[in-house]
């Protein structure tokens, strides 16, 4: 009995060291530390892989100086939860082929996690993902705020993404000529 | 940050290519100058692709009226009157004893056929027309079929800033005195490329004297003429003949003859001798009053044509706006919402022009 329970608590300790070493942590511009699992960061993010393989990641912490902690927290965020929604399968399969197949829908997870983002928010992940080489959270971010332009005359597009409109008069009269047809009647 | 028109350019590049619509570009593309240089670039519209977004359908509404526009419930984001065809040479006089009538629509180009002999091919959103003179050798119009065809492919231009104006064909077939079929083709004067249309499968060119006929195969762009094996009922069959898609894929087609019967032929497999392709009786489906759910009618004919979808015919009950969809494989019959009378013939799908005209 007690050799057995022995055996338990190394295999316990074992165990403890392999999650130990089945992470990551990430270090924001500002200095904050996040947590993510090395496995879900090598697959999402060309990046990260990079420098898993590389062995460039330092255990205190891999200085990620370009992005902020908020954005790095949805990173991070979107990589456990993108761990836990999908079947591994359908992973594999989808990762292999991102390079030639055509956007695919978000998921309904993938739609609430962005739908919830405010817009700064929003507008620093895509460049977090952009940055970290994450193709899938790029294309849901992108398809985001596309979204936010569907259905909106030129001024309300402008509004939403903060445009200075540096149109002369004369050349916007020119396009609305021109152009008549897709704009609304107002 | 604040600033959000900061997105770098490849962002915002991968951002705009998730706007499918041309309508959504164009007015983007109106917010700012850096926005435009972004979309109006070759690099763009070539990674974008040609996108098919419908605006609506025209329907033919018979003699001297011009044909009607009924814009499509999900993209109804353009005004519908942009689409009126008030343009066309003499449509506002009501007296003008004109007529026209659509014989074809290929991505936002439509092919008319004005009572002259011309042969008219327009643009109804940038307003375009281009009239195309009958062949020089004098020829009866007789059984007419007309298709509105892409423009020659050409790798070398990926559509900066090219109208489809500037790139079609038109191809004309005519019954000829001796019992031929003659087919003209017409290009536009530059040729370059529309993109091309991956639904629409053999759809165009079914003339048939006798049993022969001939179908054009618009993706591959091959004509084949076909023999439509002997049969008893033969001499009895009225001629209407129409070109439709099976559940596979391929080509079927359709007699309509005396009596309500459907002869679906399915074209048989290798074999190839000579250049007349052989075809084979696959079905013969009665379409009988009761099949519709209506009282026994002996006298009377259906009218039947093209349905958008795979494997199915339209059955249409003339002087009702009753219309049918007939499954070709399981025989099952599914009544179509009524349609008002300008819509009972098939309508010609219209497609918001591409690429958008913009300078850099």
């Amino acid at each position: 009995m007690e050799v057995d329970k022995g055996k338990g608590e190394a295999e316990e300790t074992r165990k403890v060291a392999e999650a130990d070493r089945d992470t990551v942590t990430l270090k924001s511009s500002d200095g904050k530390l996040f947590e993510v699992s090395k496995e879900a960061a090598a697959r999402l993010s060309t990046v990260l892989a990079g420098m898993i393989a590389g062995g460039s990641i330092d255990d205190n912490g891999t200085d990620l100086k370009q992005i902020g902690s908020e954005a790095l927290e949805n990173v991070v965020d979107y990589c456990n939860k993108h761990a836990n929604s999908i079947p591994s399968a359908a992973l594999i399969s989808s990762s292999i082929s991102f390079n030639t197949a055509p956007f695919k829908e978000p998921e309904e997870w993938e739609r609430k996690f962005v739908d919830r983002l405010s817009h700064d928010a929003l507008f620093d992940l895509v460049e977090a993902a952009n940055f970290l080489g994450m193709e899938r959270l790029l294309d849901v971010t992108c398809h985001k705020i596309s979204e936010m332009m569907k259905g909106k005359s030129p001024d309300q597009i402008r509004e939403v993404f903060n445009i200075k409109n540096d149109y002369t008069k004369e050349e916007l009269e020119e396009i609305r000529q021109e152009l008549a047809w897709a704009f609304y009647d107002d | 940050m604040g600033n959000q028109d900061a997105l770098p350019d490849a962002i915002l590049e991968l951002v705009l290519l998730c706007l499918e619509s041309p309508l959504c570009l164009l007015r983007a593309a109106s917010t700012c100058k850096r926005w435009r240089r972004i979309i109006a670039s070759d690099a763009f519209l070539g990674l974008h692709g040609r996108p098919s977004v419908v605006a609506g359908s025209y329907y033919n509404q018979g003699v001297f009226v011009v044909p009607r526009f009924e814009p499509s419930p999900s993209t109804a984001t353009v005004d519908a009157r942009h689409f009126s065809l008030d343009f066309l040479p003499g449509a506002r006089h009501f007296f003008s004893y004109r007529y026209w009538r659509i014989m074809d629509s290929c991505g936002s180009l439509l092919l008319f056929r004005e009572d002259g002999q011309d042969l008219i091919v327009c643009e109804p959103l940038p307003l375009c027309l281009e009239v195309i003179p009958p062949p020089k050798q004098p020829v009866r119009y007789r059984n007419v079929t007309a298709a509105l065809l892409n423009g020659d492919d050409d790798e070398s231009n990926k559509g900066g800033g090219i109208i489809g104006m500037s790139s079609f064909r038109v191809l004309l077939c005519l019954d000829t005195d001796a019992g031929r079929i003659r087919a003209w083709m017409f290009s536009s004067r530059v040729q370059l490329i529309l993109a091309r249309n991956e639904h629409r499968l053999a759809t165009h060119g079914v003339r048939h004297r006798a049993r022969c006929g001939a179908a054009l195969d618009q993706n591959a762009f091959k004509f084949s003429s076909f023999v439509l094996p002997n049969d008893k009922d033969w001499d009895r069959l009225i001629g209407k003949v129409i070109l439709a898609v099976g559940r596979d894929g391929e080509a079927r087609i359709v007699v309509h003859g005396n009596n309500n019967i459907l002869k679906i032929f399915a074209r048989q497999q290798g074999d190839g001798r000579k250049n007349a392709e052989e075809w084979a009786l696959e079905k013969n489906i009665h379409i009988s009053a009761e099949m519709l759910g209506l009282p026994p009618l002996p006298w009377y004919n259906w009218a039947c044509g093209q349905h958008e979808d795979a494997g199915m015919v339209r059955i249409r009950v003339p002087v009702t706006r009753m219309s049918f969809c007939l499954d070709m494989e399981t025989m099952e019959m599914k009544r179509l919402p009524d349609v008002d009378y300008y819509m009972r013939e098939a309508g010609y799908p219209s497609e918001l022009p591409w690429p958008p005209s913009l300078c850099a």
